[in-house]
């Protein structure tokens, strides 16, 4: 199988519409290297939680997926709220495997306090607690694209009924 | 999101693509169908931008979408799937860990995700300092 991390799935990336945050992970050649001189990348997903445990299954399923590419060596799901593990516990799970940076990704699809203040607070939390580690945080999910393209789908199931 | 209905106007599914919002957000679903009925709109197709069918898509859309139908009885309403699972969910998720920035980055969109709503009491920031619309300065002591 090749290397999907660079062109995701074989898909052409589109041009985004949206804003571009400058200095992207991938434009940047800072990686944080451990004792033992490798690097270790985590993709921690930072998800709301909810009190119906079963409303998680589709984002578990889009986890699972994630984890088929094989992008990155440590893939791991905390949650903000009634679910567990937290994202403190998933950070510490992170770093217990030999993470040298973590990439935090916001599965929300808006932004609003939680991802605009409550998830950054947590991560700068865990900045302190783990100096060696790097941390970065990507846009939420609800900024790609791919869900209007997702959006379209929905809509064209529906439309010949 | 309404970068989102640009790209869906793009894509000619539908001539007319509005966004309407559940929530304290601006413009509530009502009056979007309102501005649908009087560009024209005979048929309505609700696609929830929701990542699951929880209680907002299971409860509050069909509340809406009756009310809608109510006071438009000559249009129809298709609602469709909440977006659930997909795999350019994960691509999106990947993509978003490789542009992932430090933590400078981290808080602009304080500044700019309130630029759309209205005060509503329901909100968690309606009444506290960080309310955009009528900012309450935060109580000293």
């Amino acid at each position: 199988m090749p290397n999907t991390y660079n062109g995701v799935s074989g898909l052409p990336n589109p041009p985004s519409p949206f804003p571009t945050r400058e200095g992207g992970a991938q434009s940047q050649n800072d990686s944080v290297v451990s004792e033992t001189g490798r690097s270790l990348r985590a993709l921690l997903v930072m998800v709301h939680g909810s009190p119906r445990p079963i409303a998680n299954a589709e984002m578990f399923r889009v986890v699972e997926a994630v984890k088929a590419r094989a992008a990155f060596p440590i893939v791991e799901v905390g949650f903000m709220e009634c679910n567990e593990p937290t994202i403190p516990e998933a950070i510490a799970t992170c770093v217990q495997q030999g993470a040298t940076e973590v990439i935090a990704v916001p599965y929300f699809l808006h932004t609003g306090t939680h991802v605009a203040d409550d998830l950054p607070t947590l991560i700068e939390e865990a900045m302190e607690r783990y100096p060696g580690v790097a941390f970065r945080m990507g846009d939420y999910l609800g900024r790609s694209e791919r869900l209007a393209d997702i959006l379209t789908d929905r809509t064209r199931a529906v439309l010949a009924v | 999101m309404r970068s989102h209905a640009d790209r869906l106007r793009t894509q000619g599914l539908t001539p007319l693509v509005a966004v309407g919002y559940l929530n304290y957000s601006e413009p509530p679903f009502i009056d979007t169908v309102a501005e649908c009925v009087a560009a024209g709109a005979t048929r309505i197709f609700v696609t929830p931008y929701f990542l699951i069918p929880g209680y907002f898509v299971k409860v509050d859309l069909p509340k809406a979408v009756a009310a809608a139908q109510a006071r438009f009885p000559d249009v129809e309403f298709v609602v469709a799937e909440a977006i659930g699972f997909d795999e350019r969910l994960a691509d999106a998720l990947i993509e978003s860990a490789n542009g992932a920035v430090g933590p400078s980055g981290w808080r602009e969109d304080l500044r700019r995700a309130s630029q759309f709503c209205r005060p509503n009491p329901q909100c968690p920031l309606f009444g506290t300092a960080q309310c955009p619309k009528q900012p309450v300065p935060a109580e000293k002591g």
